[in-house]
């Protein structure tokens, strides 16, 4: 079992919908990240803000906000490193 | 926009919105949950057709099969529990080829939702990591709607499946939303940045040894005339992915046909000596690139995708763009300086001469002669579908396909059983034209049920079964990296392929020897009142060459069979 050692923060600007959370969760966890920390917060009426502290390969880092804005109903990615 | 004055129900609503959206074809099988939805089929009098198939796979394979000749999205209708169990390996199939498909799934009705009722199946779950997106509809006036959402996400961009989830109250609920009367407008093109854009333009000028890997992208975006005077004016040659077969006409002298693991020598040979590949629309798959680190490693990489994530994911680009491959081929072949290259074209025409594709021809019948007579005897003009393995591989190697969405096969996933389903979905959306299923003994035997559904629609299908009695390509595997030691691959038991098509009423061929194909293959071609089958019992351990093992460099591409033992391949499956 590889051991990840890097970790980033995660923040996502989301549509509000009930398969939102668990698709990135999905498309995270094909890359091999586990989530160490996850808050989510109401922006308004139809839009949330999610934080994860995440943990994985580093190479994937910066690919994450191209694989993650790929779903529907996520509006916008960053990624900062830990 | 208007709307209809028609009262719905959310099924009759769900009918007339595909209806707005253009669709000729619902391939489906029924079921509790999907009973007001096939009923709405009867009581709309919709002329969109309902092809009822024998299981919910081969109902999707069809959809697919029907997106990829056609450009425009199948759709699908299954009903809840084992129905859309039943339907993932075909949205896998569509997802992992990037192929717009409509899943109509039925569900238990809402009440009952989350309490393990009857046939209550949590699908939009099951499906979720081979979907690109997802709906369950609660409540009737929401489906006009979320139809129209579903059709523009499967379409636009990087197309893929969309489940569409119904509960069945909500199917038998008035619906008082309007049906659009036009369908919503596709996304507009993606576009490359013009900086970028001018880079990728002087590497590819500067380059003296350039070569073009088309991929399905070049597809997708309707890209092939730009592709083709591309590469002709820039002295430019082209090789294709497996599934970019078709991009590009493999009859013309500067293509290189496929790359990669059973890919042609000279192409594979090219992409180790050029000093600029320009990928346009494939995602560099594992079984193009191999080893990573020495694949095209004298090469300038340039990358344009649609799909941002793909950039980078499995080799690193010099210049990358992301934008539909028709709009940034158009940048290119207005901004790109012509050259001749004739020390480079003269190399590659040494190249074919020296290594060309070739197969023994004995007294025993052979898969690439079969395939081979296939292709001259249509002229390469066919559409052809496959399933998966072997026989694939020498179908890329020897059928030379000529023109876009004529080939039809099951690429990222490799899903037996996709080849005569697919052709079925094929020949409805392209009914002028000829469509040859080519199939090994195994896949073929994982959907053969659907033999009916080309019987009752009399389909004039040509299916081709190439039976060696065994799982060929894994079979080579055993006999190349596991001391021979065959384990699960021999077919035993296989049918009278002729007696079983006769069964469902269908006009059959035999070919036991290499003389008699050709002119046997000729007759089955020529015969149209419904589909035929040929079986074609061929040589049982022939090996595919050339071979890359999995996760080596091109330095290793076996030419023909090894005379010393190698090691196994750990890069991939």
């Amino acid at each position: 079992m590889a051991e990840y050692k890097n970790k980033a923060r995660l923040v996502l600007r989301v549509r509000q919908s009930v398969t939102v959370l668990p698709r990135c969760l999905q498309n995270l966890s094909r890359r091999g990240y586990i989530v160490l920390e996850l808050s989510t917060k109401t922006v308004d009426a139809t839009t949330a803000k999610l934080t994860m502290t995440i943990e994985g390969e580093q190479r994937w880092h910066s690919a994450l906000p191209h694989l993650l804005s790929r779903l529907v109903d996520v509006e916008d990615v960053t990624v900062e490193e830990l | 926009m208007s709307s209809s004055k028609e009262q719905l129900n959310g099924a009759q609503a769900l009918i007339r919105t595909l209806e707005v959206l253009g669709v000729e074809y619902i391939f489906g099988y029924s079921g509790g949950a999907v009973i007001p939805i096939f009923d709405a089929i009867v009581t709309t009098r919709t002329p969109i057709k309902l092809i009822a198939t024998r299981h919910e796979q081969g109902a999707l394979h069809m959809a697919d099969g029907y997106a990829r000749a056609t450009g425009r999205p199948g759709v699908a209708l299954v009903t809840s529990g084992p129905g859309a169990g039943n339907a993932i390996t075909g949205l896998m199939t569509a997802h992992m080829d990037s192929v717009p498909l409509i899943l109509i799934s039925g569900q238990q009705i809402t009440s009952m939702l989350g309490l393990d009722a009857f046939q209550e199946t949590d699908v939009i779950n099951l499906s979720m990591p081979v979907v690109k997106h997802s709906y369950q509809i609660l409540s009737a006036d929401s489906v006009p709607e979320t139809v129209h959402r579903a059709f523009k996400v499967a379409t636009s961009g990087r197309p893929g499946p969309v489940v569409i989830d119904i509960p069945k109250d909500i199917s038998a609920a008035p619906c008082g939303a309007s049906i659009y009367d036009t369908a919503s407008e596709p996304e507009p093109a993606q576009t490359a940045k013009p900086p970028d854009m001018a880079a990728m333009a002087r590497a590819i000028t500067k380059a003296n040894r350039p070569v073009i890997l088309a991929g399905q992208g070049v597809l997708i975006s309707s890209a092939t005339e730009l592709l083709r005077s591309f590469a002709i004016d820039n002295n430019i040659p082209v090789i294709t992915t497996l599934l970019g077969k078709g991009a590009f006409d493999e009859t013309h002298e500067l293509s290189l046909g496929m790359l990669g693991m059973h890919g042609t020598a000279y192409a594979n040979f090219v992409v180790q000596e050029t000093d600029c590949l320009i990928n346009i629309g494939s995602r560099f798959d594992d079984r193009i690139v191999g080893d990573t680190e020495k694949f095209a490693r004298q090469a300038t990489i340039c990358h344009i995708d649609i799909d941002a994530s793909e950039i980078n994911k499995m080799v690193t680009a010099d210049h990358a763009i992301v934008s539909d491959a028709k709009v940034a081929l158009s940048e290119l072949s207005r901004i790109v300086q012509p050259k001749t290259r004739t020390a480079w074209l003269n190399r590659i025409h040494r190249l074919k001469q020296q290594y060309p594709l070739r197969y023994d021809e004995n007294d025993k019948l052979t898969q690439q002669q079969v395939i081979a007579a296939l292709h001259d005897l249509t002229d390469g003009t066919a559409v052809v579908t496959t399933d998966v393995g072997q026989h694939q591989m020498w179908a890329a190697q020897f059928y030379k396909t000529r023109h876009a969405r004529n080939w039809l096969s099951s690429g990222g996933a490799g899903t037996m059983g996709f080849g005569m389903p697919a052709a079925i979905g094929a020949q409805l959306g392209r009914p002028d034209d000829m469509v040859i299923s080519i199939s090994g003994d195994g896949g073929f035997q994982m959907t053969e049920y659907e033999l009916a559904t080309a019987a009752v629609h009399k389909l004039p299908i040509k299916i081709i079964i190439l039976d060696n009695k065994y799982l060929g390509m894994v079979r080579q595997w055993q006999e190349i990296f596991y001391d021979n030691r065959e384990s699960g691959v021999a077919l035993e038991g296989n049918p009278d392929f002729c007696k079983l098509a006769e069964a469902y009423g269908i006009k059959t061929f035999h070919i036991t020897e290499p003389n008699s194909t050709e002119s046997t293959l000729k007759e089955a071609l020529a015969y149209t009142r419904g589909p035929v089958v040929v079986w074609c019992e061929v040589a049982k351990s022939d090996n595919v060459y050339p071979m890359i093992p999995a996760g080596l460099s091109y330095d290793h591409m076996l030419l023909e069979a090894p005379t010393t033992a190698i090691t196994k391949p750990t890069g991939s499956t």
